[in-house]
């Protein structure tokens, strides 16, 4: 058995290491936005929302270069920071708050706080055309980011570079299972179901106390509750489970985007609404916003094989799978992109 | 790898004594130039035809990339003295069929597979049709080959010497479904010094003993190979010529800096191949060359506080258009 695993992810491996990103960029022809760095917060908000995107490289133009990305994370904790100034959102705070205000102070609250020990870096994380596929995956699993800008300049010295693309896991995972579509069926650890592969997390079983708690939430939880657990946790999505533990909706970072709806962060307060209120704000959101249109709440059971969930993964806007009991959806584990790419690296 | 298995072949200490064939399947370097040509032309559309790329009728002046050609048929390659395959007799018979399951149809890349141990009736199966379908090898004195035209991705594929199973074990093994250690193999449509690192690598990897567990499986003798077929050509642009822009004239270097009546006139007119915005486009089809590195404002924006730019560049083969949003100060 390990024999077959080590040889298949030298394959992998082999693969990614062979193949430099820019051959796998999913399109002859596509399109990126970026924002620029002194727009303020709130419009930057309004637009994700409206090009339905999660993520959104930064511009400087003083300084021509890209010098960061705006994510969802980075409104999740605005509208945390806001709400505990004690006093209601104010949308005079977020007109005149700029991007690059908003990051000189996390970089600030950051060096403050930095318990984790991880050195906070200003540096803007990208990687280029050339870089291998699997650079680009080591580069997104160790700095735990979602997404990295491709970014290439002509000159020595780095200046005007073009934006070529938003590089993401489900997009080299899927080079990867086109790759292997050919010989899936021969390959015995594809086939293997996933409760016997050291994949994703897992919800303890009895008798396991020491393992951690896996994060769920019932749908009257408040939005608040939503986003500490999220920040807290560390994780980019929390189930949303009824009393029997039945898998019923997932919230995740990106959703909180959905409340630049009508302007919905201005009106509601986070502790008063609750999270099925907060994804009925989403839902409602016509079909042009086609990220929110992808498939919310993608399950498997505990016996599907390894190549399927790669295949789900691998479509795009998905980045977690979550394994369900048959019959009762009872929430057993969760598998993300990065716990698969962690896998396929051979990362802890 | 053509060449470095190539190479490979030439170190290879012969007194070893191995049973099984020893030459790979791959394309013999013998034709490979000819058939490099053919894969480059090959890949090109591919990467067309991967994006339904439709040039519009109206374009008037569009430049075409150098680098793409429409799809040639591939035609039996001259015969060079002393090669190590012999064409004519696969290529009269075997017309080249590309696989395809199911898949948005994706042009083939032509690959060798060579059998050049003892044998008369040498066939072949193969996870591309999920061996369903046994070929038979064209031989050519010692040699056995046939040429397959498969979608890009990695195979399986086992012969059939004489009604037995056989593989090809100083190549790089695997396991297949039956448990067993099989073959795998690496075959390109690159030039052959992209290849030196990726031959380095493989061989480190792949070319390993089976270990004690896997042969324990050998109830069921069999073994097949891997054929790994990308898709995909470094651009070479030393072998292009490029097209050469001719200067501005010299007369306009010489322009005296507007002044302020020159302001007060109506700006130039845009060229009517400009009016098409890159930000209203669809974003699958491929922009005009004209329109690339021209920067363009949205429309109907001046009232807000905020506006949206637009620039498409080029990126070797790539088209991106970046939209940037700014805020407008009044």
């Amino acid at each position: 058995m390990e024999c077959q695993q080590m040889t298949w992810r030298s394959l992998v491996i082999v693969f990614l290491h062979s193949c430099p990103h820019i051959l796998h960029m999913s399109c002859f022809q596509s399109q990126v936005i970026a924002l620029d760095v002194t727009l303020p917060v709130k419009q930057a908000f309004h637009i994700l929302y409206e090009q339905g995107i999660p993520v959104a490289p930064l511009w400087d133009f003083c300084k021509g270069q890209f010098v960061g990305v705006l994510t969802a994370s980075d409104f999740i904790l605005i509208l945390r920071e806001l709400g505990t100034r004690g006093s209601n959102l104010t949308e005079e705070e977020l007109e005149t708050h700029t991007i690059s205000a908003w990051k000189e102070g996390k970089a600030h609250l950051s060096r403050q706080i930095d318990d984790s020990g991880r050195a906070y870096s200003k540096r803007l994380i990208h990687a280029g055309p050339y870089d291998s596929l699997k650079d680009v995956a080591s580069n997104i699993l160790q700095n735990s980011i979602s997404t990295v800008p491709i970014l290439h300049s002509s000159a020595q010295d780095g200046s005007f570079p073009q934006l070529l693309h938003l590089a993401s896991l489900s997009g080299i995972l899927k080079c990867i299972c086109r790759y292997f579509r050919h010989s899936a069926g021969s390959l015995p650890i594809l086939q293997q179901p996933i409760c016997s592969i050291p994949l994703g997390t897992w919800v303890p079983k009895i008798g396991e106390p020491n393992r951690q708690p896996f994060a769920t939430l019932k749908p009257n939880a408040s939005l608040g509750a939503a986003l500490s657990l999220l920040v807290q946790a560390n994780v980019s999505s929390i189930p949303i489970v009824n009393d029997n533990d039945s898998l019923l909706d997932v919230y995740s970072r990106s959703d909180i985007t959905a409340l630049a709806k009508d302007k919905a962060y201005a009106q509601i307060h986070l502790d008063e609404i609750s999270i099925h209120q907060a994804l009925q704000l989403g839902q409602d959101a016509n079909s042009s916003y086609g990220f929110f249109n992808g498939q919310r709440c993608q399950m498997c059971l505990q016996t599907d094989s390894l190549h399927k969930v790669m295949e789900r993964l691998a479509n795009p806007g998905v980045r977690r799978i979550f394994i369900v009991e048959a019959g009762s959806k009872r929430v057993e584990g969760v598998i993300s992109l990065s716990d698969v790419f962690k896998f396929l690296l051979g990362v802890a | 790898m053509g060449n470095a298995n190539g190479r490979e072949e030439g170190e290879r200490d012969d007194g070893e004594g191995l049973e099984n064939g020893e030459s790979s399947s791959m394309i013999g370097s013998g034709a490979s130039s000819m058939l490099q040509s053919v894969t480059i032309l090959a890949t090109n559309d591919l990467n067309h035809n991967r994006c339904d790329n439709i040039p519009p009728d109206h374009a008037p002046a569009r430049s075409t990339s150098p680098f793409l050609f429409p799809p040639q048929v591939p035609v039996a390659p001259l015969q060079r003295p002393g090669g190590p395959l012999s064409f004519d007799q696969m290529w009269q018979n075997e017309s080249p069929e590309v696989v395809d399951e199911g898949q948005p149809p994706e042009q083939g890349i032509p690959a060798i597979i060579t059998w050049n141990d003892d044998g008369n009736n040498v066939d072949v199966e193969g996870s591309w049709d999920n061996f369903t379908s046994r070929k038979k090898l064209q031989r050519s004195g010692k040699d056995h080959s046939i040429l397959m035209v498969l979608p890009p991705g990695i195979y399986h594929y086992k012969f059939i010497v004489d009604g037995e199973w056989r593989h090809i074990p100083d190549l790089p093994l695997v396991t297949d479904e039956m448990g067993c250690v099989c073959n795998l193999l690496d075959v390109h449509g690159y030039a052959p010094d992209a290849f030196e690192k990726l031959g380095s690598v493989m061989q480190t990897i792949y070319w390993e003993k089976p270990c004690e567990t896997c042969l324990l499986c050998s109830i069921w003798e069999q073994e097949s190979c891997f054929l790994y077929v990308h898709d995909f050509v470094p651009e070479n642009i030393d072998n292009v010529i490029e097209f050469e822009a001719p200067p501005s004239p010299d007369s306009t270097y010489s322009q005296a800096f507007p002044a302020e009546d020159d302001f007060a006139k109506e700006p130039l007119a845009v060229p009517p191949q400009l009016h098409l915005t890159v930000l209203d486009e669809a974003a699958s089809s491929k922009p005009q060359h004209v329109v690339l590195n021209h920067l363009y404002i949205e429309k109907g924006w001046a009232s807000h506080s905020l506006v949206a730019l637009g620039l498409t560049h080029r990126f070797q083969s790539k088209y991106v258009t970046v939209c940037l949003y700014k805020p407008l100060r009044r």
